[in-house]
């Protein structure tokens, strides 16, 4: 895994590298969810509404919304293909985003469409380490942590 | 209703995003997330540790303690593009944000590097008016609160509501420029000193008035409180342009989520309120079927309002 400070990144996801979701490959199946980094630097999680199950959806396109104490706005699909399933949990309780961000905090089910093509775009791999400590000092520069 | 001649004059209503928060809906993107930057002068530390925030809000901001770091801060911002600055702080255990020893450098910010600056003060003395007028600073914030025991419960603050009007008293000798916060349901999600708060901010000569709806921040005493029911804040709202009928009145920035953020905003319009911070997606569409402009900026809530309305 992939560390700096209290951020964690588990080596088993794909993640996005300009909207920070993680992506983990269960079966041919896509599973998604904020990764630590962004939820730290959007705050406590207020609301979130996703796309109905059964939906189609374009990679990069928006899945759902969220609103959180430094963010408002569209949660993008990291991959095409179709919502299979939706947390129904983390709608009921937002703040598990930010509690449990790998585990009960996921957004949606996706059977995607491309995944090969679609997994070139995302990190993984060897370069997860310097790819977060990098991504951690724009943050912090930014002063992007908390401030609600 | 009359469509608008060009005798007519357009309501407008001012939508606030600026860059502390990142904002995207199919109504509006930011185009520019430094044009606007908080600093706090003591890092995350507050010594109220009230039960509302803990020193969360300051977490986030930029720290900036210390001889000579608040312009070093500030020219690398503006270096960057930003045009303004919220100078912010935790409290003392009086509720005093540290303002007064940066005198000289609040000024330089303004002369050196030609920023606005807004100002968080908590509670004022005599010290901290004076030092805000020679700073020149463009505008004070300070949450105003009704209830003595609102002040001792959640903010750990012996203050009672005579200390927050003093405050008001002070800076308006001073002639600072003055928004007041009242937080609608401060007191663990009840009202409790609102209206009292508002009676004593008619009181002043003040810029405008800032209504926040109270926000549960995780990890906090208060993260599972509700806001009040919106009934009450639209009464609230209701009450507060009466109260002030020619001054500009803002939802500001803190505030639920979701559908009660939709139908809160769409009262605060119904009300006649003039701005409103990060407004859902709906409110926009909502403003415009109500033949109301909306306009937005990416500046902090309060700028437009301490300069007379011109953004």
């Amino acid at each position: 895994m992939a560390q700096v400070h209290d951020i964690v990144l588990p080596d088993d996801s794909y993640y996005d590298r300009k909207d920070h979701l993680w992506l983990k490959v269960e079966d041919g199946r896509v599973r998604v969810g904020l990764d630590a980094l962004a939820q730290k630097a959007t705050g406590t999680v207020a609301y979130i509404k996703l796309t109905p199950v059964g939906r189609s959806v374009r990679k990069a396109e928006p899945f759902g919304t969220m609103e959180a104490g430094k963010y408002v706005g569209p949660l993008k699909a990291p991959v095409a293909g179709r919502i299979i399933e939706v947390n129904a949990e983390v709608l009921a309780q937002p703040t598990l985003v930010n509690l449990e961000p790998y585990d009960r905090g996921w957004f949606v089910v996706i059977q995607p469409t491309a995944l090969e093509r679609d997994l070139q775009d995302l990190m993984h791999g060897a370069d997860l380490q310097s790819w977060l400590e990098a991504e951690y000092r724009n943050y912090q520069d930014e002063g992007a942590f908390a401030a609600e | 209703m009359t469509a608008p001649t060009d005798s007519t004059p357009v309501r407008e209503i001012h939508f606030h995003v600026p860059g502390f928060k990142r904002y995207e809906t199919g109504e509006f993107q930011q185009a520019d997330r430094q044009q606007f930057r908080s600093i706090s002068l003591t890092g995350s530390s507050c010594a109220l540790q009230c039960d509302h925030c803990q020193g969360q809000i300051l977490q986030g901001m930029v720290p900036a303690a210390g001889r000579g770091r608040l312009m070093e801060v500030c020219r690398r911002f503006a270096a960057a593009g930003t045009t303004g600055v919220l100078v912010s702080g935790g409290s003392d255990r009086d509720g005093r944000v540290p303002l007064a020893a940066y005198r000289h450098e609040l000024l330089q910010l303004k002369e050196e590097l030609g920023l606005n600056v807004l100002v968080h003060t908590g509670l004022v003395d005599r010290e901290t008016a004076e030092a805000l007028a020679e700073a020149r600073v463009d505008g004070a914030l300070i949450d105003v609160i009704g209830s003595e025991a609102t002040a001792k419960e959640v903010y750990h603050l012996n203050a009672p509501p005579a200390a927050f009007d003093r405050s008001l008293a002070l800076l308006e000798e001073q002639n600072v420029p003055v928004l007041p916060h009242i937080v609608m349901g401060l007191h663990y999600g009840h009202f409790a000193g609102e209206q009292l708060a508002l009676e004593i901010v008619a009181r002043h000569r003040v810029a405008g008035l800032v209504l926040v709806a109270l926000m549960p921040l995780l990890g906090t005493p208060m993260e599972s409180v509700a806001p009040p029911p919106l009934a009450e804040m639209a009464a609230f709202m209701a009450a507060a342009r009466t109260a002030l009928p020619a001054s500009p009145l803002i939802l500001g920035c803190a505030g639920p989520a979701g559908d009660v953020k939709v139908e809160l905003e769409r009262s605060a319009i119904d009300m006649g309120l003039d701005a409103i911070a990060f407004p859902a997606e709906e409110t926009v569409a909502y403003a415009r079927r109500r033949g109301i402009q909306p306009r937005f900026h990416e500046s902090c809530c309060g700028l437009p309002w301490l300069f007379g309305g011109q953004s």
